[in-house]
């Protein structure tokens, strides 16, 4: 009989259930969706990076002999090397494509990973290992022929395999204007297929124990000059491309699906005592007929929490799924992945097991304190709390205020578990909002802040490195062009180490740097400024002194920082070229920018990338990321729906009797439901006040937690704000019609009947 | 005297699936203004379906209810709602008392749906309850938040008062004195009062009696010397 009862109660608080349900759905949906795809991201690289070997670094060298391969073998730490020569050359194909080959003494470090054809065999002569991208992206099939061009050598091979390799996870090279796997790629070659027998060498890769940072230090000590540069992983760009993303993804995968996560937790529990609360004088009529504690107990925890359950594990299979959906194919285009396997749902089981223990704990205890009581005492309604009129109804003008104002100023001050409640949700719904929106105005300001306020140039002409100056000034002159170089610097302080970049460039309208706030500054000719992010992570000030070297140069410089600027995706030192060679540094020009659309050929002009390629190619590479914020933004919207309707429905169950005692005494429809309609805009205004101040601060925190490369400062638009009070209002407004219309059709007849 | 009160042939059905249930089958009968009418019936009968169409609760399905020369079957949703407000009183076999507020707010609440001031204290001094004024229902009584029930009626000034099954609840000296306040107000106030019971002992009292069973009425009895609620052999 009480589960007929059960059941019974189930359809009459249908709706509350129903949301209780939804809640646990949407809250474990994101939090176990948006977690699992950062870990699939993240186990799968590594799983990759292991089944592959790849190199813990890379060093360079143009004369790569025995001798050196020794003295790197000879140091401790070393613990495997293996031995190329790789060079970009132009794949004998319409376009001519450029293809980094790579001729092998062993295949041992950063593997090539084979997907069709026989494997790498390194007596084969006149085999190729082809990337498979760009195979598919040319229709080009195992045993077909492919000549390639470098140095004034023809090589012509047959294609043996097709595949993958951990080195070009992500492949952009610097000069290309966006990804097109048509346009660019690697292939993999015996040593024998040389066609001299002296190979000129100019990559080791190595595998080491102990940290890069100390093993780069090692090889400067006893190499000397024998060695040009070292790469230790994290630097490579594959690696920190692939590593940027990630960094993204677990930036949105922890904190705001945490948010969602709690307020459907804490929602859930609330909602769950209310329920319980609101059908005291029925425990007590069970308790009275003689019903034993336990089984009251028992009846009432199957209640919401079977539902909790059931809500919680549809979204932990659901969520992961679905977010792999939408982000699956976004990844696979912009990385080189074998694969990708989702990392299943069980990392997140874990939440569900939380979920469904915490609403048996609060209503065991909420059920607990009222079976406790003695049976007579809870047939009565509860008693509320004695309060003695405050101040403001002692006053003459008390009488004078109206009905609607004395009557909610009373039902919120006596029923303050709920104000607080509805008061609390509200804010976390606006919280959620405010933040979820906050990511989508975030990516969208970054990509505004790098496109319309810091760059204003139509192209960019990457040069060769082998121009003269007097060239590079003829182009310059042609395109009417401003000269930059950009490097890569290592940038230390007394805290830590890190990568930068270094924009050399001299005062001009088509880069003009700004403050972290976006504003336009001046560096001036003498000066030199770090940004933000960098002065961050390094702990400095501007005033401080700093020192840098340009990557592959032994020189470490001190500078003082005379600036701060900001930007959002590339952290480092700017500086004009007076500045720069005051420093004592020299370097070629690497680009020319241009206020025009230059199109066609210019003697030592590598490639031209204009800005809707580079548009593109930012908007391509986060994308994965925005299928995510389109997702938490949409499921944002749909939790905040539930909880605030669900928060209305519980006041209107909890005020049910009370109204309809009003009405029967002749109070109308439209007052009663102006109170209701009062009480939610008084709550809505305390909720979002408290939510806006706390958006601001999640979403600070989510920024902060990002990538080493992005900044961007927290900002909440109005666009932001006012989709997040027009949401609300609208969920306010269409509950409150449909509460007017339920108090319009309430029964009177039936109101007095029941007892509660 | 006029009647204040007008039953034409009122039906009123209740439909569950196909099958119709005639709570109210045919009744005609009239209240003369100030008169003490008992309305009696077993269980079932239909009492408290006539009493919540006469007082704007529930609408009929055919027939005509006259009140103060009003058709109310006819009356809209808002002219139902300033029927109640204006002209009747409510006193409930289970109160129907608003928790969170206190005895004298639950009076007081009336203020709002009326165009005069209401002197609360003095209307609680009036059902002998005036030291209880802040106590909230819950902690009263029965027949103490059946008293402040009835204070809240009258704070109306209504001119019907309707009243079901007032004292079910309540133990039979505690009956006597709400039953006394409500002769008292048809007495002395001129005020109609109408009284749904099982109680066979309140024929003595009344000045009218309808008996109704099965949905209709089964005899209506004038009662040419009432006696007093303080004179009944219980
Ligand atoms: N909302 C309803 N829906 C369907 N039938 C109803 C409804 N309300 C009352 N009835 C039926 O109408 C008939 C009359 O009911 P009513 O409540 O008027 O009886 P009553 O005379 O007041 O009985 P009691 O003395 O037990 O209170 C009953 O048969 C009841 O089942
Ligand atoms: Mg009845």
């Amino acid at each position: 009989m009480l589960y007929k009862k059960m059941l019974r109660d189930l359809s009459n608080y249908k709706i509350q259930f129903i949301s209780v349900f939804l809640m646990a759905f949407v809250g474990v949906f994101i939090f176990a969706g948006i977690g699992e795809e950062a870990i699939t991201l993240e186990s799968n690289i590594n799983n990759y990076y292991s089944d592959t070997n790849l190199a813990d670094g890379w060093i360079f060298s143009t004369n790569a002999d025995n001798a050196l391969v020794e003295h790197v073998n000879n140091l401790k730490p070393t613990t495997a090397i293996e031995r190329q020569f790789v060079i970009t050359s132009d794949a004998k194909l319409p376009t001519e494509p450029d293809i980094k080959l790579h001729f092998i003494e062993n295949n041992t470090i950063s593997k090539f990973y084979l997907i069709e054809g026989e494997k790498i065999n390194l007596d084969d002569e006149n085999g190729v290992w082809l990337d498979k991208s760009f195979a598919d992206a040319r229709n080009l099939k195992v045993g077909d022929k492919i000549g390639f061009k470098f140095n004034g050598i023809e090589i012509e091979k047959e294609i043996r395999g097709l595949g993958y390799s951990p080195e070009y996870v992500y492949d952009l090279p610097y000069y290309m204007p966006k990804l097109n796997y048509s346009e660019y790629g690697f292939a993999y070659m015996s040593y024998k297929a040389f066609p001299d027998d002296n190979i000129p060498y100019n990559v080791l890769n190595v595998k080491f124990n102990g940290n890069a940072e100390d093993y780069s230090n090692l090889l400067a000590d006893n190499l000397k000059d024998s060695y040009d540069s070292f790469l230790p992983r994290e630097e490579h760009s594959s690696v920190s491309q692939f590593n940027h993303i990630i960094n993204l993804f677990q930036m949105i995968s922890t904190i705001l699906p945490t948010v969602f996560i709690f307020i459907s937790l804490l929602m859930l529990v609330t909602t769950m005592k209310r329920i319980i609360t609101h059908q005291r004088t029925q425990i007590g009529i069970l308790k009275a007929n003689g019903f034993k504690n336990h089984s009251i107990i028992i009846h009432y925890l199957s209640h919401g929490s079977l539902l909790i359950l059931a809500g919680s594990i549809i979204g932990l299979i659901s969520g992961p799924f679905f977010i792999n959906l939408i982000a699956y194919k976004p990844l696979t285009n912009i990385f080189k992945l074998p694969y990708l396997m989702p990392s299943g749902f069980m990392n997140f089981a874990y939440i569900v097991v939380i979920m469904f223990l915490l609403a048996l704990i609060v209503s065991y205890y909420s059920i607990k304190s009222i079976v406790s009581e003695h049976p007579s005492t809870i047939i009565r309604p509860k008693v509320p709390k004695a309060s003695t009129s405050t101040f403001i109804e002692k006053f003459k003008i008390w009488e004078k205020l109206s009905f609607n104002f004395r009557w909610n100023y009373r039902d919120i001050k006596r029923n303050r578990f709920r104000a607080i409640t509805t008061i609390f949700g509200v804010m976390c719904c606006a919280v959620l909002l405010i933040s979820a929106f906050g990511l989508y105005d975030g990516l969208n300001d970054a990509e505004n802040w790098q496109f319309n306020k810091i760059n204003h140039y139509e192209s960019k002409l990457i040069l060769n490195n082998n121009v003269s100056e007097t060239q590079i000034h003829d182009v310059s002159r042609q395109v009417n062009g401003v000269e930059i170089i950009e490097l890569v610097t290592e940038m230390e302080s007394d805290h830590t180490k890190k990568y930068a970049s270094l924009l050399v460039v001299n005062d001009t309208d088509l880069i003009t740097p700004t403050d972290k706030y976006q504003n336009k500054i001046e560096i001036k000719d003498n000066e030199v400024s770090v940004s933000q992010k960098i002065a961050d992570l390094l702990g400095i000030q501007a005033g401080e002194t700093v020192s840098f070297r340009v990557h592959n140069t032994n020189k470490w410089i001190n500078v003082k920082i005379d600036k701060i600027h900001g930007n959002p995706t590339s952290q480092g030192l700017i500086m004009s070229k007076n500045k720069f060679n005051e420093l004592g540094l020299d370097h070629y020009i690497t680009s020319i920018i241009s206020a025009k659309n230059v199109t066609g050929d210019y003697e030592g002009v590598k490639s031209i990338i204009d800005r809707q390629d580079m548009i593109d190619s930012w908007r391509e590479l986060y994308k994965p990321l925005w299928m995510e914020v389109y997702a938490l933004m949409f499921f944002a919207i749909v939790l905040a729906l539930i909880v605030l309707y669900n928060l209305y429905l519980l006041s209107f169950v909890e005020m049910e009797q009370d109204i309809g005692t009003l009405k029967v005494l002749g109070f109308k429809t439209f007052a009663l439901s102006k109170i209701l309609l009062t009480q939610s805009i008084i709550f809505i205004i305390l909720g979002s006040l408290l939510g806006i101040p706390l958006g601001y601060y999640v979403l600070n925190i989510i920024w902060k937690s990002s990538s080493e490369k992005f900044f961007i400062l927290p900002n909440i638009s109005i666009m932001n704000l006012s989709c997040t009070f027009i949401i609300i209002l609208t969920v306010l407004f269409s509950i409150n019609l449909y509460f007017a219309y339920k108090i319009r059709k309430l029964n009177m007849a039936d109101t007095l009947k029941i007892l509660e | 005297m006029y009647n204040i009160v007008e039953f034409k042939n009122v039906v009123k059905e209740y439909k569950s699936g196909n099958h119709v249930l005639k709570a109210m089958n045919n009744v005609n009968f009239t209240i003369e203004h100030g008169e003490f009418v008992v309305i009696l019936g077993p269980s079932g009968a239909g009492k408290s379906t006539l009493l919540n169409l006469l007082g704007g609760l529930d609408s009929v399905s055919s027939g005509e209810i006259i009140v103060d020369g009003n058709h109310i079957e006819s009356f809209n949703d808002n002219e139902l709602t300033t029927y109640r407000a204006k002209n009747v009183g409510f006193i409930f076999q289970f109160y129907n008392l608003i928790p969170n507020l206190t005895a004298l707010e639950n009076i007081q609440l009336m203020e709002d749906v009326v165009d005069f001031k209401i002197d609360g204290l003095k209307i609680l001094d009036s059902v002998g309850l005036k030291d209880y004024a802040n106590q909230f229902p819950a902690q009263l009584s029965g027949g103490q938040q059946q008293r402040i029930s009835i204070a809240r009626a009258i704070a109306k000034k209504p001119s019907i008062l309707l009243c079901d099954e007032p004292t079910g609840a309540l133990d039979s000296n505690t009956g006597v004195s709400i039953l006394k306040l409500l002769q008292d107000l048809s007495n002395y106030k001129n005020t109609t009062v109408i009284i749904v019971t099982h109680n066979e002992l309140l024929t003595e009292v009344a000045d009218k009696v309808i008996r109704i069973k099965n949905g209709q009425v089964e005899s209506i009895v004038l009662n040419e010397t009432p006696k007093k609620v303080t004179d009944l052999e219980w």
